[in-house]
């Protein structure tokens, strides 16, 4: 499965490119929490640790402060999503800046 | 509210926008719009409604102007360096629409002073550096019954959504507790702020004309180190502790 996953604000600072395509071994036999969206960034966040993970985790879990979007659809941090191939994640942590 | 001969004069092409015209010229000289910080963003926000003929800005904002200020807060100039940000404002925007009638206060929103401040107005620009005053206005229009525009930025990129009690998703939906990631101070580009400002006050001529579609439920995100734009759409939260059901 190949997805496109986007990053904006400081994901994109921390993930150090606008967007990356990436490649998962799936299949249908695969359980569907492994297929998720959530699963997958979790998943990107703990191999790349670092301020990638500060930013996206909180205890372990994906932020709750998140806006975490497949085709352009905003989806729940914490209820699994099931991705397929050549959707396009989204990930915009929220920002203040003003004054 | 009609319009005088100067105002039909000074508004002219701005009237031939299809669906605003002089009925939507008289709206906006009608309605009262509060900006809070008139910063990199509130200061584009306020400089774009006074041009476009707003009738009346309410602006909020604490402090006196700082060097640091200047690369971006264009109603401040170098002169007024040490005196009142709003007061600087006020004057600036006044040189452009002698016709605004602007109030200002010295101080930014706070719990004592949120509900007066978002009172006064119709509908508010939200531009303020932290979301603590983010929250508080969301929770406040939202408990009024009036439309928030809350725009943001950070580095090269920007957010902008406009949330519409009773029928969109709030601020709270999507940020329920200030972030621990967010800091204070930030990496900001005028031109990127700026940009922001000009689509809140689009955003505000918009509700205030009826003109256009306004970004209720969809939250426009743009990076402008290479242009992409993204608009999302949000979902209101069921178990959102400031609009949700409780």
């Amino acid at each position: 499965m190949r997805v496109t996953v986007e990053y904006f604000g400081p994901a994109r600072e921390v993930a150090g490119v606008g967007s990356e395509v990436i490649e998962r071994h799936s299949s249908p036999h695969t359980p569907c929490a492994e297929r998720s969206v959530q699963s997958l960034i979790c998943q990107i966040a703990k191999e790349r640790g670092g301020r990638f993970a500060m930013l996206l985790l909180t205890d372990d879990k994906l932020s709750r402060s998140l806006v975490l979007a497949v085709n352009d659809r905003q989806v729940s941090a914490d209820e699994e999503t099931e991705l397929h191939d050549g959707d396009v994640v989204t990930i915009i942590p929220p920002v203040s800046g003003g004054a | 509210m009609d319009l005088t001969p100067e105002e039909r004069a000074t508004y002219e092409w701005q009237m031939w926008v299809l669906g605003l015209g002089e009925e939507g010229q008289a709206m906006l000289k009608a309605a009262t719009v509060l900006v809070t910080r008139v910063g990199g963003i509130g200061s584009l926000a306020a400089y774009e409604l006074a041009a476009a003929g707003l009738g009346r800005l309410v602006l909020a904002h604490a402090g006196n102007i700082k060097p640091s200020d200047l690369n971006r807060q264009l109603l401040m100039t170098h002169e007024a360096l040490g005196t009142s940000r709003v007061e600087c404002a006020s004057r600036r925007l006044r040189e452009l629409n002698p016709r605004l009638d602007v109030i200002t206060h010295a101080e930014n929103v706070n719990a004592s002073n949120v509900e007066n401040l978002v009172l006064a107005a119709d509908l508010v620009v939200c531009c303020v550096p932290l979301f603590e005053e983010r929250l508080l206005l969301n929770a406040e229009c939202l408990r009024q019954g009036k439309p928030m525009i809350d725009c943001a930025m950070y580095e090269l990129s920007g957010q902008i959504t406009t949330i519409l009690p009773g029928q969109t998703a709030c601020l709270a939906c999507r940020v329920p507790v200030p972030p621990a990631s967010w800091k204070r101070e930030f990496p900001v580009l005028g031109a990127v702020a700026g940009t922001m400002g000009c689509l809140g006050a689009l955003e505000a001529i918009k509700l205030i004309t009826g003109v256009g579609e306004p970004l209720g439920n969809r939250l426009l995100t743009i990076d402008m180190r290479d242009m992409r734009l993204r608009t999302v759409q949000v979902t209101k939260r069921v178990d959102c502790e400031v609009c949700g059901a409780k």
